[in-house]
């Protein structure tokens, strides 16, 4: 799944302290993955994604935790 | 009777243009930060040569710690390669707590001879600890035969 939200820098970091510093102390799977676009695809604007697998509990906790977090979020096929 | 093969900047010193990097000064480990996009598509320029400067975190780095550089070129500055599959550009070390850390490079061999209309840079912190301050300057020299 690729989660996306408009990029906003107080949320980002609650973000990376409560969730995603937590989820790389432990492991990192190559198909985890947090960008910060300065030109998004689509919007061209800056947006923050996160890319993780719904079928796995640390990417369906970071998911869960992306989406409290940012509030409106929107997916990327 | 044998040519001089030259590059040529485009003014002497080489003038340097900012490239946004939104999320960079505060990268988190294992995070990505992709810059704006670079418009090659009039200049068609064979190379560029960026400086990055990054600053690590004040504790935590690792002795192994890094930041990765790649590349996202376009033909039509709407489709670009995903963060998995983009082009390995060169490395950034970083290695010990609170220090800048400086690198100039080249995108060439990423490019491998071609020249890419538009293109992106992807920054990935494997530093250990989240950035504190980064900035990437960029200049694109002419390619000639002398």
């Amino acid at each position: 799944m690729r989660i996306a939200a408009a990029w906003d820098e107080g949320k980002y970091q609650e973000f990376v302290d409560r969730f995603w510093s937590a989820a790389m102390a432990h492991a990192h799977p190559p198909w985890l993955t947090l960008t910060v676009h300065t030109e998004a695809p689509v919007s061209r604007q800056p947006e923050i994604e996160l890319h993780a697998r719904e079928d796995d509990d640390l990417g369906n906790e970071l998911i869960e935790g992306f989406k409290a977090v940012f509030g409106t979020t929107w997916l990327y096929p | 009777m044998s040519s001089a093969i030259k590059q040529a900047w485009q003014s002497t010193p080489p003038a340097v243009t900012a490239l946004i990097v939104t999320g960079l000064s505060s990268l988190a480990n294992g995070a990505d930060a992709v810059s704006n996009v670079v418009d090659n598509s009039s200049g068609n320029f064979l190379d560029g040569v960026f400086e990055v400067q990054v600053t690590s975190g004040g504790s935590g780095v690792s002795a192994t710690g890094y930041v990765d550089i790649f590349l996202q070129p376009s033909l039509d500055n709407s489709n670009f390669p995903d963060t998995l599959n983009d082009l390995y550009v060169d490395t950034v070390q970083v290695q010990a707590n609170s220090t800048t850390y400086k690198k100039l490079l080249s995108i060439s061999k990423a490019l491998q001879g071609w020249a890419a209309p538009y293109f992106k840079l992807r920054f990935h912190n494997a530093s250990g600890a989240a950035l504190t301050a980064g900035a990437v300057n960029y200049n694109l020299p002419y390619d000639t035969v002398g």
